[in-house]
Order: C-alpha cells, then sequence, then structure tokens
C-alpha cells in the first residue's frame, strides 16, 4: 500500500479534476449522443462524416480524450473511497490497485482509440 | 506484563448507510463513480466506432435507439445530472472556505460560475452535436 499512500496527492488531483470534467462534460455529451441517436437532429447532425471531422481533428481529439481518461482516475478513486466506507478495509491494497490499474488500462485503450481516428 | 486486551480500529456499524436520509444519498454520490465510468466507456465505444468505419458508427447509434439503449443512456444521465448537481454545489463550499488571512470568494458568484458553466457548456454541446453550430 505504500506506494498508493506514497501517491496520494495524485489520485486527488485527478479526482478533483475528473470530478468537473464529469461534472461539465458528461450530461450534455449523453443527452445530445442520445437525442442525434433516436433522430432529434436530423440525418445530417449524425452523419459519419460530420461527427468524424468534429472528434478526430486535434482539438475535438484532445479535449475529449483527456475528458474521458479523467472520468476514469476521478470513479477509481470516488469507488475506492466508497469501498473503505463499506467496510472492505482489509483488502484496501487489493480495491486500490484493480481499480488505478482499470483506470491506467481505460485511459491507455482510451489514447489508443483516439490515435486510431 | 502483557496488555489485557487488545485495541480494534474504530469501525462504522454495520448497515450504517440506511440509518439517515443523508447517508443514503451520500451512499448514491458515491455510487455514481460506477456511472461514471460506464458513460465514458460508451462514449468511448463510440469513438472506436467512428475509427472503424461508416457501417460501425450507424450500428452503434442503432444500439442506442434500441429500447435497451434509451433506458442505459437515461439512467446514466441521471446519474450524470444527480452527480453534476451535488458535486458543483460541494464545489461551492469548497471555494468559500476561509484560509487564513485569504479572503475566500463569494459564494454567490462561485455558485454562478460552476452552475452557469454547466448550462452554457451543456448547451454548447448541445448545439454542436444537434448540427446547428460546426
Amino acid at each position: 500500500m505504500s506506494l498508493i499512500h506514497r501517491l496520494e496527492p495524485l489520485w486527488w488531483l485527478l479526482f478533483g479534476a475528473g470530478g468537473f470534467a464529469a461534472a461539465l462534460f458528461l450530461p450534455g455529451l449523453l443527452l445530445g449522443l442520445e437525442l442525434g441517436a433516436l433522430g432529434a437532429f436530423g440525418e445530417y447532425a449524425t452523419s459519419y462524416h460530420r461527427v468524424h471531422g468534429l472528434v478526430a481533428n486535434l482539438f475535438g481529439r484532445v479535449i475529449l480524450a483527456a475528458v474521458l481518461s479523467l472520468v476514469f482516475w476521478h470513479s477509481a478513486h470516488h469507488l475506492r473511497h466508497f469501498a473503505l466506507d463499506l467496510g472492505l478495509k482489509r483488502i484496501e491494497a487489493v480495491v486500490a490497485y484493480t481499480l488505478y490499474g482499470l483506470a491506467l488500462v481505460s485511459t491507455l485503450v482510451t489514447i489508443r482509440t483516439f490515435a486510431l481516428l | 506484563m502483557s496488555e489485557p486486551f487488545e485495541m480494534l480500529p474504530p469501525r462504522l456499524p454495520d448497515g450504517w448507510w440506511a440509518g439517515h436520509s443523508r447517508y443514503r444519498r451520500y451512499v448514491l454520490f458515491a455510487g455514481t463513480g460506477a456511472l461514471l465510468w460506464t458513460s465514458a466507456l460508451i462514449l468511448l465505444r463510440g469513438v472506436a466506432a467512428l475509427a472503424e468505419g461508416a457501417r460501425a458508427w450507424q450500428a452503434y447509434l442503432a444500439n442506442l435507439a434500441s429500447g435497451l439503449g434509451v433506458v442505459l443512456m437515461a439512467l446514466l444521465l441521471v446519474g450524470a445530472l444527480f452527480f453534476a448537481i451535488r458535486w458543483l454545489r460541494v464545489g461551492v463550499k469548497v471555494a468559500t472556505v476561509g484560509i487564513g488571512p485569504i479572503p475566500s470568494a463569494p459564494a454567490p458568484l462561485v455558485y454562478a460560475l460552476n452552475f452557469g458553466g454547466l448550462a452554457a457548456l451543456s448547451s454548447l454541446l448541445l448545439l454542436i452535436l444537434g448540427g446547428v453550430i460546426l
């Protein structure tokens, strides 16, 4: 656990940044995406070429990749402390390494996915 | 002489979270971590579909428009809104705590910035995704 505890400032930094990323971006992204999928905006708005162009440019890639990665780290830290609140202190190390490991894998997959665009 | 008893670390009583409405809301808030993670994975799947091509993108949209997709996205949206409101309200409290001689920010200003930011960014994203701008 010593490594996890030594890196506490980093986890809290990612938790804070990810919290604001999730709070400010996710409601609009989820609502807009679902309305688009249901056809509320017409065919042009959700056409492959238009959305690909929006997401694949440098600005779109950087913003979206940062938001998604920060949300993964925020969620991992939040769930780690939730597990402690639920009394899982005895397996604290397993929970921490598992959640932060999953966040790391999710971030690497995010970077690779955006690189393929 | 050995200790007559062992001191155990303090622990919360079993079922503590059901004891008060504030605790239940706290548990719901903490549980949104799983919903946020799922939301990010679904958005990432959309990016992957864009990388795979037009057919994969259309299939992705069709999945989101299916009955199960609508229910899942509605649940995720409610979770994201619940999280956003609670997070931004906590943000007001954190930003307005006085630390020593440093003057704290006025709460109404921070409140307006946090929730104005949410409203402005959500509107901007809806205009972009709706094809009104860009």
